[in-house]
């Protein structure tokens, strides 16, 4: 049989999530009562017939008497960004108040009976708008606008002034989340300690933002999550404001509180991508080289810059330039609140944007030149890699990224074979594409949205705890904290470990989840396809460490030099002694055989440095992926059937291929259902248009019976990192708008500009 | 109030008899609950408020397809996959099956009935505009019995000529020789239809003598026109032909723009779909017969709670719940925690359980309603140790990521596989499982899907067998 725990606990019915733990004795249901108007004064909320009816409720004013502060903001702006509405509402669905009752049914019934008396603003729908300034969402910062960064790399002005040709290409990206199909949950219990349950996606945007608005020291704050969490994709590191209205309401009312979101909730408030619009300028010479590009985005983050917003615009500063070889670069970034919902993590995290206006810009330049357009990207692609950095080749980019060595020429090609072959299919849109894949953020980037001369600190955090342990049978016992949604982690690590220890993977135990009295780092979490890159090269260093200490220990039986060779340390007479030994002879008599059989590692890669000025390495990992779409296209309707879908890419080591195939489909059925259907859409008046499967369009497994999808996994060798393996889960997401509309654009013969494409 | 997904309290009721039925409706403030499918969902996201539900359930004079005088007669509770299926109407009416096979996934459409459908009065129905062009009539009891054409019957949006007390009985269509067209287009997968088409035409020598053209899901009620092409030979009438004739008939519509679309959007999918119907025949759904068995056998008063006895996995479970307590949150309270739910609005098929061995969404039906009946999961079909031939195929194929949605789907493919098509062939598939799953993109899923499809066929394995 296949080894593959979680897929095991699947098929079994044994997943242990959010959903399905227990609650402690006494637990109420919390339901929030939330804003129904955009944007609001709020003049009264009275939840006294909820109490007639017997129910326990806490007004905004009740909630906010226990929060000590606001969140903190990645951004130096006054805006005060509270769990719970103060004085003003600013979205449909921002929490007003809430309600307690011994079930769930109970307290959604009670809801009707709070009384809420909003004087209705005029609300601020779109960024367009926003710019406008009519209407202020924070009237206390005097504008809409909460940041505005210029940067230049390289001498941008004179390299557009030689181009023989310059185009403009306009874009626009929808609001999209990747709604995972468990929504939030939280069990918390708020006496001396803040104990909190909860399927969050890592520890820091919880524990530190949590921390901070109760005022309470690290020290009293438990996070744990569960060992199954029914999806993220970034989505479930926005989590903290719920954190937060659960604990006062146990502080307030004495009990546990249990709060799970409803679908529609998610809909309505949890975290998506920003509406981004703007253009992108490209300059070439007359033979199609690329010279110069410049980056006009404009990010509509809705009502609060909720940290680590607007880290989506510089989530891929270090790559700015994609895959071609252009030094001279100038982006231009504005970002403004409006009334929707606050925008955070989601899957891709600002890439998908990014590669969507710069890969159809590089098609309207072909079209410009007259050119093929992959034979435009390949006059451009990075040929050589010749900035040695500890020991190691990269491509350094103009704005600070480190590419490492690969063979881009091998996967353009490959990808051209399957475009000329596509090309020969008639009546059919085909399309290109070339991304560089960041993986492992350096969170560092975060730092970009204040001037290099006003920031007070500097931040590169990345790395990740790993603890292993032999047991005194010889098992091994792994905890990492992170958080598995699905990702394969636990079996992963467990075959790694067990390569590593020549034991089978049965023998070892993977704890993957959250649990802040256990080492953690700032950085930890499962976001940015940093586990193979990262938590494996983590997990092999613990392997090595402990080895160290078990060499130690064979010393007591051996003699001379010790090696370990397929499960046992052999000396150089050749007498060896097998694990379980030694695991037995520490574990059952220390006192004979001392040492310590526990290592704790924090792996980081010196790679990873604070930003130096708008320059900085934002990620780890960065690798080449060529994406080809062919669709048909209805000559009525411009309905879109996606025929073919190709990702070829160079992935460094392939540590499981079926969980590598499975990551890269969903992350190609995410883009298309972003690319073609889904979109948090809010009518003029600021009223949210979709709080259902049915308005969101999600595409369903009808939708992908007969769309044939083709990955090719090339293994490039990549020294730097001691797993060898690069980031992927996020690369298709990340090209697929920009193919699709590409292809698209090929079979209408019109550029098409924005997505989801209607 | 956006915290939904959980009905407001009501009275529920279960009638042994028609007579009986129509008099707690005719005296109380109670509505009918046929297969659920629209009345739950809208009582979860509180767009609707019931004081009472009589179940019809039980009542076996509003259930099977008889044929009658030329006329063929469809009970009220014929769900929609015994309407696809049933052989009768296949031959008869393909159009009607062919958009009965139609309506959203195969749990839907195990409890989902004909009556159920044309009671509500969706805009974007399957039915009405089939029914239209097949000049149905709607049977409709209370303090009498009449009989009403359908066009007249459906008023407008959720609007019908039904009177407090009465029921729909059954719906009556003439047999006659016509050539029948259906289409239909939907954005994404989970949504309603944004617009149905059908078409009836008679024919003499290849050429038009008469026909009705039926449009839903653009306006406020689906729109009809006669005579549609009459004159023309259907051989060879081109694309361009079509289109001209249904310009002008499309100007008087008046279309309700949407999420889905705006009008000029949707005008031009209804052209698409005309002439899809026009050039295609329909055709009805190529599995063989359904039926689905809903009857509970107890018969219950009208009250807030009831003592309920379902069996889960073979063994009886009893307890008082609430008559508004969703069958999914009965069995998660019961630790059947496998069970899963994602959505409020019955959609993305999370919390598929088998109900009497066929697919249901446990978040679509009333505890109260598995009252005597059989429920299972997976771990219901599995025997001793081991894995059964489903969940193998799943863990094989690597068709999960969070396993979210892991269970559901096993439950509605062991329906698909066992009643459906065991070969799991493309064209079926796509009208059955259409569950959500935001992890795996699908891919995996499907090959987990062929490859139980092909151990059952060459092993003969089953579930309960490891
Ligand atoms: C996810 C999902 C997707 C769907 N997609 C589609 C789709 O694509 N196309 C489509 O057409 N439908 C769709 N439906 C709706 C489905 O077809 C319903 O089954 C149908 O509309 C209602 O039938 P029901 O038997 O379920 O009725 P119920 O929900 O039980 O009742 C609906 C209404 O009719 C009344 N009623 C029921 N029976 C009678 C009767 N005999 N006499 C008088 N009044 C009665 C009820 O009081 C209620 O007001 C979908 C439903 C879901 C949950
Ligand atoms: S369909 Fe039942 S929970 Fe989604
Ligand atoms: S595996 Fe996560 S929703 Fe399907």
């Amino acid at each position: 049989m296949v080894h593959y725990l979680e897929g095991l606990r699947a098929v079994k019915g044994e997943g242990e999530y959010i959903h399905d733990l227990p609650s402690p004795p006494g637990t109420l249901y919390m339901a929030i009562y939330r804003s129904y108007v955009p944007h609001g004064r709020i003049k009264r909320v009275d939840v006294s017939d909820v109490v007639r009816k017997g129910g326990i409720a806490y007004t905004n004013e009740d909630l906010l008497k226990l929060v000590k502060a606001p969140f903190p903001l990645a951004l130096p702006v006054k805006v005060e960004y509270y769990p719970v509405a103060k004085g003003k509402v600013r979205f449909v669905g921002e929490p007003l108040a809430v309600v307690l009752a011994e079930d769930p049914y109970r307290a959604v019934d009670l809801l009707e009976y709070v009384n809420a008396e909003i004087e209705e603003l005029p609300p601020v729908t779109n960024a367009q708008e926003a710019l406008k300034g009519k209407a202020l969402v924070h009237e206390e910062l005097g504008t809409n606008v909460v940041m505005r960064r210029h940067m230049e790399f390289g001498d941008v002005e004179r390299a557009f002034k030689d181009c023989d040709v310059v185009v403009r290409k306009d874009f626009k990206v929808a609001k999209h989340s990747a709604l995972p199909l468990e929504t939030y949950g939280i069990i918390t219990r708020f006496g001396e300690e803040l104990d909190v349950i909860a399927n969050v996606q890592g520890p820091m945007l919880q524990a530190y933002y949590v921390a901070k608005a109760l005022g309470l020291p690290e020290s009293k704050v438990r996070i744990r999550s569960p060992r199954d969490i029914g999806g993220s994709f970034g989505v479930k590191y926005s989590l903290y404001p719920y954190i937060v209205l659960t604990a006062v309401a146990s502080k307030l009312s004495g009990r546990p509180v249990r709060w799970t979101e409803s679908r529609t909730e998610s809909f309505l408030a949890s975290s998506s991508n920003a509406d981004r619009e703007g253009y992108v300028e490209l300059g070439s010479t007359r033979d199609g080289r690329i010279r110069a590009v410049k980056y006009n985005f404009l990010e509509d983050v809705g009502a609060y810059p909720r940290p680590p917003e607007p880290g989506a615009l510089f989530r891929v500063q270090g790559n700015l330039n994609g895959a071609y070889d252009v030094r001279n670069i100038e982006a231009e970034y504005t970002v403004v609140v409006t009334n929707k919902s606050p925008t955070g993590l989601n899957r891709g995290y600002g890439s998908p944007q990014f590669y969507f206006a710069l890969e159809t810009a590089v098609d309207e330049l072909a079209k410009e030149l007259g050119l093929d357009p992959l034979e435009l990207r390949k006059r451009n692609l990075i040929t050589s890699f010749d900035k040695v950095v500890q020991g190691y080749p990269f491509y350094e980019t103009a704005t600070g990224g480190l590419y490492p060595k690969q063979d881009y020429a091998k996967v353009v090609q490959l990808l051209e074979e399957e475009y000329k072959r596509a090309r020969r299919e008639e009546g059919m849109g085909v399309g290109v594409s070339i991304v560089i894949e960041p993986s492992v953020t350096n969170l560092g980037y975060v730092d970009l949205a204040v001037e290099g001369e006003k920031r007070r600190h500097k931040h590169s955090p990345s790395g990740e705890y790993v603890t292993l342990s032999l047991n005194y049978d010889g098992s091994l016992s792994v905890f990492v904290n992170s958080t598995n949604e699905g990702l394969g982690h636990e079996t992963v690590v467990a075959e790694v470990v067990a390569r590593e220890f020549h034991v089978d993977p049965s023998q070892v135990k993977v704890e993957y989840k959250v649990d802040t009295s256990h080492p953690w780092a700032l950085s930890s979490g499962s976001y940015s396809s940093r586990f193979a890159p990262l938590v494996v090269s983590g997990v092999i260093k613990a392997c090595d460490a402990l080895k160290e200490r078990l060499a130690d220990l064979a010393k007591r039986y051996l003699e001379g030099e010790v090696k370990f060779v397929e499960g046992k340390f052999v000396d150089e007479k050749g007498r060896s002694v097998d694990l379980k030994t030694l695991a037995s002879s520490f574990h059952w008599d220390p006192y004979s055989f001392p040492g310590n059989l526990t290592v704790t590692v924090f792996y980081h890669s010196d790679l990873l440095y604070p930003a130096n000025g708008d320059k900085v390495n934002s990620s780890l990992g960065y690798s080449i992926q060529g994406h080809l779409a062919v669709v048909k296209v209805d000559p009525l309707t411009h309905d879109v059937k996606v025929k073919r879908y190709v990702v070829i890419h160079d992935v460094g080591k392939v540590l499981k291929e079926e969980l590598l195939d499975g990551v890269m489909y969903g992350s190609v059925i995410q883009g298309l259902a972003e690319a073609l259907y889904e979109r948090l859409e809010y009518d003029p008046n600021g009223n949210p248009l979709v709080t259902t499967f049915d308005a969101y369009e999600t595409p369903t497994l009808a939708e992908v019976v007969g769309m044939e999808i083709t990955l090719k996994h090339l293994e490039g060798e990549v020294k730097f990192l001691p797993s060898g393996a690069l980031g992927a889960g996020e690369g298709p997401i990340m090209g697929v708008l920009a193919t699709l509309a590409n292809a698209v654009s090929d079979a209408l013969k019109r550029r098409v500009n924005q997505v989801p494409m209607r | 109030m956006f915290a939904l997904g959980f009905p407001k309290a009501f009275r529920y009721s279960r009638p042994e008899s028609l007579e009986e039925a129509l008099e707690e409706l005719e005296e109380g403030e109670a509505v009918p609950l046929a297969g659920g499918q629209s009345l739950i969902p809208m009582m979860k996201l509180r767009v609707l408020e019931v004081k009472g539900l009589v179940d019809l359930n039980d009542l076996e004079e509003l259930r099977g397809v008889r044929e009658v005088e030329g006329e063929v007669r469809i009970g009220a509770l014929e769900t929609h996959n015994e309407v696809a299926t049933n052989q009768t109407l296949r031959r008869e009416f393909p159009s009607l099956s062919a958009s009965a096979w139609e309506i959203a996934d195969l749990q839907v459409r195990n409890r989902g009935t004909i009556g159920g459908s044309i009671a509500n009065a969706d805009p974007s129905s399957n039915y009405l505009p089939v029914l239209m062009t097949l000049d149905a009539e709607v049977v409709i009891v209370g303090k009498g019995e009449r009989r009403e054409r359908l066009e007249e019957f459906v008023r407008g949006p959720y609007t019908t000529s039904l009177r407090r007390g009465e029921l729909v009985k059954e719906v009556v269509l003439r047999k006659e020789n016509r050539r029948t067209g259906f289409a239909l287009a939907r954005r994404g997968g989970s949504s309603y239809p944004i617009a149905v088409v059908a078409v009836s035409m008679s024919l003499e020598d290849g050429v038009v003598t008469s026909s009705k053209l039926a449009i839903g899901g653009i306006s406020e009620r689906p729109v009809s026109f006669k005579d549609f092409l009459v004159g023309k030979g259907l051989g060879e009438v081109k694309e361009e032909e079509v289109l001209k004739a249904i310009d002008p008939l499309l100007e008087e519509v008046g279309v309700i723009e949407d999420v889905h679309g705006g009008k000029e959007y949707k005008l031009k999918v209804a052209k698409r779909l005309v002439v899809e119907a026009v050039k295609e025949v329909a055709r009805p759904p190529p599995v063989k017969e359904m039926e689905t068995h809903w009857r509970n056998g107890r018969r219950l008063g009208p009250s807030t709670r009831h003592v309920v006895k379902v069996k889960v996995n073979g063994t009886w479970l009893e307890g008082e719940v609430e008559s508004r307590k969703l069958l999914v949150d009965f069995l998660r309270e019961r630790g059947f925690t496998e069970v899963k739910r994602g959505c409020d609005e019955g959609k993305c098929g999370a919390c598929t359980v088998l109900v009497n061995g066929r697919a249901v969404k446990s978040c679509n039906v009333f505890a109260v309603q598995a009252d005597n009946q059989e429920v299972t999961t997976i771990r219901g079909l599995v025997k001793g140790e081991g894995l059964n031939y489903l969940q193998r195929a799943f863990l094989e194929s690597y068709a999960m990521q969070c396993g979210f949605c892991t269970h559901g789907f096993m439950m509605v493919t062991h329906d698909y596989l066992d009643n459906v098509d065991p070969e799991a062939k493309d064209e079926t598939l796509v009208h059955c499982v259409k569950n959500v799953c935001r992890c795996t993109g699908y891919v995996q899923i499907i090959k987990a899907i062929r490859t139980a499809s092909r151990e059952l066929r060459e092993k003969g394995v089953h579930y309960g067998v490891t």
